[in-house]
């Protein structure tokens, strides 16, 4: 069996319902940082690709499903492509209501170790034991720099500086929070483990369920070497938290000079139905496909690679 | 004033009173927040490379920098020599500048030179290089079985590339030399 048709099994021997997304809608992941494809309907106007299966699959759960799993493509209109960023790609995006992240990771190990099996890898960092680093203690570890999550943005200044890393007078909290993670924590991940980077602080983490303590949020990431596989979270489930959200995200869209979407409200309107806890994970396909395979590019385990169909990148 | 969004190889940078020129450069971004340009970049005068992470939303200083496109003549080992192939106007640059692209060089390859005041600084590769296999030793029973797909081949300029086991001497291949890897075999 292959991989796309394990991981269905995997899902669907436990109980997951698959579901189809509209590819195409009105409003978009609202998040600055991504840029959804943009596609002008002659029927309605302004609309665009998703960038994730995220709102309708939430839309699902408030309305009552508990265990469901979207296998299917996305979009993101990249910059530029490169061996890990095309701008379609194949996303696993699976939510359960009911476990926190803590079940969340058996879960993404389990099923990592049923697609290497059917691949028939047998050596591999993601088969070894995964590497537990909480984010808190890293910055320690790596930076010397302790309470991440309890310092302030000038505190986080002064350490940037101390290391002498690059800082702009514009650097929001998560930006300075960012400018160290690159500089001393991303770069020291072992090439030769995979390693969960987990507890992020709350700025890092906007829609995930605070830990006890309020400082930092449920929310993890896999990488296998300096690759990010997938990104998770106890879900928060806060409809008035998620609509400042939206509008902080709707702000810094207008000020960047994006194209600002409609707010979804729907999605606001199902969000308190959702149950806490909630897990949902999202999980990059062809780069998992790629690690496992040994390959250097996600064009190298793809049936119809970019360069093929764009021309030489 | 520019922006780290439109970085090049090759780009001269003037940052903290020096003047750098960027070796590479990588788009990052978050889950979520701002996205930054992880950017390899040389002193022009003492050769020393740092990495910084510039912000999309930062102002850079850019210097004026025109490119040429030439070829690659020879090397007596310390300066590397290229030729305009219309003006056949020559240039130099040393070793220290470039090293990192140096491996991929071959006779004739044609490259794009960064000018800056009258010097060259820096040396951008086509992002596939097409090298004929010179040896590439068959793979060993086993290979296979301890999760290995490739193995070491040298490409007639010295390069080492790893290549899928398949891969047999003479053959031509393309590499990419962004990452180094192998890309594709051509078909002739």
């Amino acid at each position: 069996m292959k991989a796309l048709a394990v991981i269905r099994f995997f899902f669907t021997q436990r109980g997951f319902t698959e579901i189809e997304v509209p590819l195409l809608v009105a409003s978009p992941d609202s998040d600055p940082s991504l840029s959804p494809l943009e596609v002008r309907l002659r029927a309605f106007g302004s609309s665009a690709l998703i960038t994730s299966p995220e709102y309708s699959m939430k839309k699902l759960l408030g309305k009552g499903m508990e265990k469901i799993f979207y296998l299917g493509k996305v979009f993101r209109d990249e910059e530029t492509w490169n061996e890990t960023h095309i701008s379609e790609f194949t996303m696993l995006e699976w939510y359960e209501t009911g476990i926190d992240y803590r079940a969340g990771m058996e879960q993404t190990r389990a099923l990592v170790l049923a697609v290497a099996e059917a691949l028939q890898v047998t050596h591999h960092p993601l088969l070894e034991v995964w590497e537990m680093k909480r984010i808190e203690d890293l910055f320690v570890e790596r930076l010397g720099v302790d309470r991440i999550g309890e310092r302030s943005r000038d505190e986080l200044f002064t350490e940037a500086s101390r290391l002498g890393v690059h800082t702009d007078a514009s650097d929001t909290w998560s930006d300075l929070f960012y400018r160290l993670y690159l500089f001393g924590i991303e770069p020291n991940l072992s090439r030769e483990k995979a390693t969960v980077l987990y507890d992020y602080p709350l700025p890092q983490a906007a829609l995930a369920r605070p830990c006890p303590g309020g400082v930092y949020a449920e929310r993890f990431e896999l990488f296998s070497g300096t690759l990010e596989l997938c990104n998770a979270f106890t879900e928060l489930t806060d409809a008035v938290v998620q609509r400042s959200r939206f509008e902080a995200e709707r702000r810094e869209c207008i000020r960047l000079g994006k194209p600002v979407f409609p707010i979804d409200e729907e999605l606001l309107c199902l969000l308190p139905s959702v149950p806490n806890p909630t897990f949902g994970n999202g999980l990059g396909v062809d780069r998992l496909l790629m690690t496992l395979l040994g390959g250097s590019s996600i064009e190298d385990i793809l049936l119809f690679p970019p360069s093929h169909l764009f021309g030489n990148l | 004033m520019s922006s780290p969004n439109d970085i090049k190889n090759g780009t001269v940078v003037r940052y903290e009173g020096d003047l750098w020129v960027v070796v590479s450069f990588q788009r990052v971004a978050p889950g979520k927040g701002s996205s930054f340009v992880r950017t390899r970049m040389k002193n022009i005068q003492t050769g020393k490379v740092v990495e910084n992470n510039f912000k999309s939303a930062e102002t850079l200083e850019f210097e004026e920098v025109s490119y040429l496109k030439m070829q690659y003549l020879f090397s007596d080992g310390q300066t590397y020599t290229f030729m305009d192939n219309h003006t056949y106007e020559q240039v130099e640059i040393s070793k220290d500048m470039i090293e990192e692209v140096i491996p991929y060089f071959k006779e004739g390859l044609e490259v794009t030179i960064s000018m800056h005041d009258g010097r060259a600084l820096a040396v951008a590769l086509p992002k596939k290089i097409e090298y004929t296999v010179a040896s590439a030793p068959p793979a060993v029973k086993g290979d296979t079985a301890s999760g290995n797909v490739t193995k070491e081949a040298i490409m007639d300029n010295g390069l080492k590339v790893q290549v899928p086991i398949f891969i047999k001497d003479g053959e031509r291949i393309l590499v990419n030399t962004e990452t180094g890897a192998y890309s594709e075999r051509v078909n002739s």
